[in-house]
């Protein structure tokens, strides 16, 4: 039976899948699942078991000791297993309270391996957010997996014992001799009947139970895409400080909830009534034929006790065990609906986690393994000799060849045929207006793009023919939206746990955030923020903006690039970082992007680019005397104010 | 705020969303009473009719009665418990997210930017964030409460008539329980802290870092590793805690246990022991431990239910207090001001921020002993170094925030005497940073501040903010959508045409004042100057303040007030203050120091 197309041997696969990788975000946790769910099963059974022999002891014999035991077994072994049970319970409570986190950070980490193009890409923050979202709405996906084997077990393991007990049942009805009254051929007939109620029961109820599910698995997708908006409002724009001027400004409250309203919650209430409208129906029919199956399951078994094939006991203990098959199949048949819908949100998962990462790209794109060797043989140059790492330093030249690049699904050139050489250890400026591709150059010399023509070199090598792992620590950035993480200072300039002291020190004293570093309660250790400890401290946005510049200096990378570093800097800050600029990049080759054209003027060259194209390469000198072409231009349009 | 005010605040609340509503749980509590009575009951009945030897055809009828009437009290019982569940959702979305939402934008600036505003906002958004837990659980819970109470007292009755020492008996196994329950609830408290604790870092890593716009960072410096590092040893801390809570909770498991094991045990005996000596049929055995169980499991029902509605109640009480806080609702106000010539006078004012640090207030002063003038029509720049008050001055001129002492008059009035509504009205501004909502451009640039749309005027603020071309170019043009990923196709601007949208905003506002706090950070030097030539056109008429690290920009405003160590230092026109060679002086010089070289070079 296909199902959202697939069959129900593709469901399960994928759901085999789901239990695998369930294990890399909560390591264990589902072999605690497995056993407290076997217990839970069992303990039930137990009392109906024992007190069902009580009671056809009681009818008869009322042995004392037997009577006893009886209750014993009743009371202790339920006992015994729950306690086994509660200690599972604990160690399942525990699991289950990292389970969203872990969900989350395991994707997170997913994503920080994903190449920069794949995460910029629309597609892959919608799936992310999809993703997301019907876990924190719904808990589809891996936590539904989680809950619905909980519920598999348990019912499977239920359906076997009620049919044992209803086995051992029927055995004695078929083995009764013909009572007072009753012809040969009863017993059987009764069977007949008992179980053709309870199949037609079965049926019914196991029918029922996935159509609730799923309504509401349709009500569960849709309602993570309102979620979206929802949540845009409620956490993002307005609990921020700076929104907040403008929803009172520019009075947005009208706007706000009226979009809210109608593009989510509305659409939640919707469709939350459509999901009870089915379970009313559904589950009410499944409730009746439940019911009225125990109603007749009484009359029957009572029938017969009447004729004394049966004893008291086993008219309860009938009724337990079909009730208890009957919920038992009926939950299995919800369960497995809910398997197979779950997959739907199971294969997002699946999607997002079997993106392609970083690294994996550019060694398919060198198959004969040439350039690989090479590195190699480089790499292990390096570490045998210095000297050779100096040479290496030296020839840390950049090369542009003919460097065009299109944003993926874009039809326009960010940037169109761009060649240049900085030799090592010269400063270059890129300058020009918004949107002429200065940044987007920067992507591609970081490699967070790849040109789609041409190539850009490092010694020599095209940057992408590196591993990535090599390439990235040649290089050190600090862009525009530069973030800083709430760990400690030295952690946040050293991008790891272990660092060392004096290094974080001279990087923070280079761009002169050190003495209020040195101010706080933990100095360098001190956390920032409050979102992960909370004594951390707030900086304004200038300070930040060092810190991330001392990340770049402590990396002490070949390659420096500061993507308008400075623009959050009052003018005697902004002096010091520029006066600083070629003490921070001494010996490397950097690349400054900046608005202030005055920086240029401590780089060895300026190139200036205009609509995605290179329309001037030289040095400041040079450039700003061509009156009229694109860098005097600028110039003269800030220059004019200082005059 | 009384012990009772959030019970109240929902029960009226939901009362009004529809008052049936508060109806359900009576009758949840009728119809769910009445099954449990007849699923003990059906057992009895085909027992004691074995036992008499009854005619198979009085059985039929008096278990099929019974069953009948057992299968229409539970199927009323679960339509119920669901048009409750609806009617609790409903409520949540319809009213107390709404208000909710509401508040976050009504509430007074300094309310909402204060440590304990956002404590509390977030303690209701919490309350209120889901379908499965919070407030909207209030009135299921308060229905378990009544359900459990209900069944129970069915139970103790027959309990009871059998032997009211078994009732006793129970109640003191109940008693010993509860006893336990307290002392783990408090070993519980003991560890909250550092639970929160636990759940904060988790948190953080979890939904502060989502990999998107650190994006660049992550991949150029390698925090993947240490992220990772940290994310595992964050997760095994909160397990460590959540550990500790358990083991807790485990002993008071076991206990329970033990107490069930004594409570059955007897049970039997007692039931045995009667069964023996007097006229009690099997019927009557089962039915009575059935209604044994039935009154310890609904004592420990009812504790639950309480336990988890007093939860409930928490969260309403979160969220009742948020929505009592922060002002913002000043119906009183007199303050009117007609025309559109606007001057301002600060006397004397002083602002200070309270944050709280180890439970002691801390004032940290950013604005000093104020006194300015800024006479109607007049345009002001606002320079400084970083943390020089800016900012708040160009907060506390718009009535974001107020005052903490002395007192800002315009054109004459007390600002105080305002209403927000009456006073916002005055005010357009662009701020340094600032969001999109994920509807269209043409709506974020118009939202409601003018009664009819007029789209005439908004192509004419685009065409000044020069964002004509980029929007013509766009698929859909003025109507394409913002914020993507956000809404449906919503695109995304760059740095530079966010910052010219949201100029083109303040624009279409056309209010009497008009704020800039650095408008052109993130624009290039052409876009930069051509804002520049136009700045006087903008501000024609109007008062103006302008805010930037860009000393060029001083050249154009009438005045210029240099902003240090909470107020102003120097003032006057950019010649005046260059004579006096003062800090003004100084920083110009430090920024146009290239630019100067290089004019002096090309001499």
């Amino acid at each position: 039976m296909k199902k959202n197309g697939r069959s129900f041997r593709e469901d399960m696969i994928l759901v085999r899948r789901g239990i695998r990788e369930f294990g890399e975000i909560l390591p264990g946790q589902m072999r605690y699942v497995l056993f407290r769910s076997i217990l839970d099963a069992c303990i039930p059974f137990i009392a109906v078991f024992a007190s069902a022999q009580i009671l056809n002891e009681l009818a008869q014999n009322q042995r004392k000791e037997r009577l006893f035991l009886l209750c014993l077994l009743a009371v202790g072994g339920t006992c015994l297993l729950s306690a086994l049970k509660y200690v599972l319970d604990a160690k399942v409570a525990v699991g289950y309270s990292c389970l969203f986190a872990a969900h989350e950070i395991c994707l997170t980490d997913k994503t920080h391996r994903l190449p920069y193009e794949v995460l910029e890409m629309p597609e892959t923050e919608k799936l992310r957010a999809q993703v997301s979202g019907s876990i924190s709405v719904s808990g589809a996906g891996m936590a539904s997996l989680y809950w619905d084997m909980e519920v598999v077990i348990v019912n499977l393991c239920r359906t076997m014992a009620a049919i044992l007990l209803g086995a051992g049942f029927l055995e004695k009805i078929l083995a009764a001799p013909a009572g007072r009254g009753q012809g040969e051929h009863d017993g059987i007939w009764a069977v007949f009947v008992l179980v053709l109620v309870t199949v037609v029961c079965v049926y019914i109820s196991c029918k029922m139970a996935g159509k609730h599910f799923d309504v509401s698995f349709e009500v569960f997708v849709k309602g993570a895409e309102y979620n979206r908006y929802g949540e845009f409002y409620t956490m993002n724009y307005l609990p921020d400080e700076d929104t907040a001027m403008d929803t009172r400004i520019f009075s947005q409250e009208e706007i706000i909830l009226h979009e809210s309203q109608e593009k989510c919650y509305q659409r939640f209430a919707q469709g939350k009534r459509r999901e009870i409208r089915a379970v009313n129906r559904y589950d009410g029919l499944e409730l009746l034929a439940t019911c009225l199956c125990g109603v007749a399951v009484y009359a029957l078994v009572g029938r017969m006790a009447l004729g004394g094939v049966l004893g008291a006991g086993e008219i309860v203990a009938a009724y337990a065990a079909v009730t208890m098959l009957i919920t038992a199949l009926s939950k299995l048949a919800q369960i497995v609906t809910d398997l197979r819908n779950n997959n739907e949100h199971l294969l997002n998962f699946f999607r997002y986690m079997d993106l392609p990462e970083n690294g994996e790209g550019s060694r398919k794109e060198e198959p004969g393994g040439d350039a690989e060797e090479k590195t190699e043989e480089k790499k292990a140059g390096n570490r045998t000799e210095n000297q050779a790492e100096n040479q290496d330093r030296r020839r840390a030249e950049i090369v542009l060849e003919h460097v065009s690049f299109r944003y993926p699904g874009s039809s326009t050139w960010a940037l169109q045929d761009i060649s240049f050489t900085v030799q090592a250890g010269e400063k270059l400026a890129l300058v020009g207006q918004n949107g002429s591709g200065k940044t987007t150059l920067v992507k591609l010399l970081c490699r967070l793009y790849r040109p789609t023509q041409g190539r850009i070199l490092f010694c020599g090598m095209d940057i992408w023919s590196y591993p990535w792992e090599e390439y990235r620590e040649k290089l050190a950035a600090v862009f525009q939206d530069f973030s800083l993480f709430a760990f400690p200072v030295a952690e946040n300039v050293a991008a790891s746990e272990c660092y060392d002291k004096t290094r974080i020190e001279y990087a923070l004293k280079e761009v002169g955030v050190f003495e209020k570093v040195e101010c706080l309660a933990e100095g360098i250790h001190q956390p920032l923020f409050h979102d992960f400890m909370e004594n951390g401290c707030d900086l304004s946005g200038g300070e930040a903006q060092k810190i991330a510049i001392a990340r770049a200096i402590y990396k002490d990378a070949q390659v420096m690039v500061l993507d308008e570093p400075t623009a959050a800097l009052d003018p005697f800050a902004e002096a010091e970082i520029y006066e600083n600029f070629r003490t921070m990049s001494e010996g490397k080759t950097a690349f400054l992007v900046s608005h202030r054209l005055s920086s240029c003027k401590s780089c060895d060259g300026v190139a200036v680019f205009l609509e995605g194209r290179l329309v001037q390469f030289g040095s400041h000198e040079e450039l700003v005397k061509r009156a009229g072409e694109e860098y005097s231009r600028l110039w003269e349009a800030q220059a004019q104010y200082y005059a | 705020m009384g012990r009772l005010a959030p019970t109240k605040y929902l029960l009226r609340g939901f009362y009004n969303s529809r008052c049936f509503n508060l109806f359900l749980p009576l009758l949840i509590c009728v119809s769910a009473a009445a099954a449990s009575l007849l699923s003990m009951y059906l057992p009895k009945i085909v027992l004691d009719a074995v036992e008499r030897s009854f005619a198979g055809r009085v059985l039929l009828a008096r278990v099929f009665t019974a069953g009948v009437l057992f299968a229409a009290a539970s199927l009323a019982a679960m339509v119920l418990r669901n048009e409750l569940e609806l009617a609790s959702q409903h409520f949540l979305y319809m009213e107390l997210t709404a208000g909710w939402q509401r508040r976050m934008l009504r509430m007074d600036y300094e309310a909402f930017v204060s440590e304990r505003g956002k404590i509390l906002a977030e303690k209701a958004r919490n309350a209120i964030s889901s379908p499965n837990f919070g407030v909207v659980k209030f009135f299921p819970g308060l229905t378990a409460v009544l359900e459990a109470f209900v069944g129970l007292l069915v139970c103790c009755g027959i309990v009871g008539s059998l032997h009211p020492a078994v009732v006793l008996f129970l109640l003191l196994l109940f008693g010993i329980q509860l006893l336990f329950a307290a002392h783990t609830q408090k070993g519980r408290q003991q560890w909250k802290e550092e639970r929160a604790a636990a759940d904060r870092r988790l948190n953080y890593l979890a939904w502060g870092i989502r990999g998107q716009k650190e994006g660049k960072d992550i991949r150029l410096y390698s925090f993947d590793t240490l992220l990772r590092c940290i994310a595992q040893r964050t997760i095994r801390e909160k397990q460590g805690v959540e550990t500790k809570v358990e083991k807790l909770q485990l002993y008071n498991m076991l206990l329970n246990a033990i107490l069930l094991l004594l409570r059955d045990g007897a049970a039997y005996v007692y039931l045995i022991y009667r069964f023996s000596h007097t006229e009690m049929t099997l019927g009557d055995f089962t039915f009575y431990f059935a209604a044994i169980t039935g009154v310890g499991g609904g004592l420990s029902k009812l504790s639950q239910a309480l336990s988890e509605f007093l939860e409930t109640e928490r969260y309403a009480a979160d969220y009742l207090e948020f929505m009592q806080f922060g002002g913002g609702e000043d119906a009183n106000g007199d303050g009117k001001i007609s025309g559109k010539k606007i001057s301002f006078v600060f006397e004397n004012v002083s602002f200070s921020y309270f944050t709280e640090q180890e439970g002691k207030q801390q004032e940290i002063p950013v604005i000093r002993n104020l006194n300015l003038t800024i006479p109607a029509g007049e345009s002001v720049a606002v320079v400084g170094v970083n943390g020089a008050g800016k900012s708040t001055f160009v907060k506390l001129l718009c009535g974001l925030l107020r005052p903490c002492e002395g007192r800002i008059l315009v054109n004459g009035v007390d600002s105080r005497r305002f209403r927000r509504e009456d006073y916002y009205p005055l005010f357009s501004a662009v701020f340094q940073k600032s969001g999109f909502l994920p509807v269209s451009i043409a709506e974020n640039i118009m939202l409601n501040v003018k009664k009819e749309r007029d789209e005439a005027a908004m192509w004419d603020c685009i065409r000044r903010a020069g964002l004509e071309e980029k929007i013509k170019s766009l698929p859909c043009g003025v109507d394409t959508c913002l914020v993507g990923g956000i809404a449906e196709n919503g695109t995304r601007l760059s740095g530079g045409q966010e910052q010219r949208l949201l100029l083109a905003r303040a624009l279409y506002k056309d209010a009497p004042v008009l704020l800039l706090d650095e408008p052109t950070a993130a624009l290039d030097a052409i876009a930069e100057h051509e804002i520049y030539q136009n700045y006087r056109k903008m501000t024609k008429g109007k008062t103006a303040v302008f805010i930037s690290h860009r000393l060029a920009s001083t050249r154009f405003c009438d005045r210029i007030l240099l902003f240090g160590e909470g107020g102003i230092v120097e003032s006057g026109t950019h010649e005046e203050l260059m004579a006096r060679g003062g800090k003004y002086a100084e920083m110009y010089k430090v920024q146009s120091q290239y630019y100067q070289r290089e004019k002096e070079g090309m001499v």
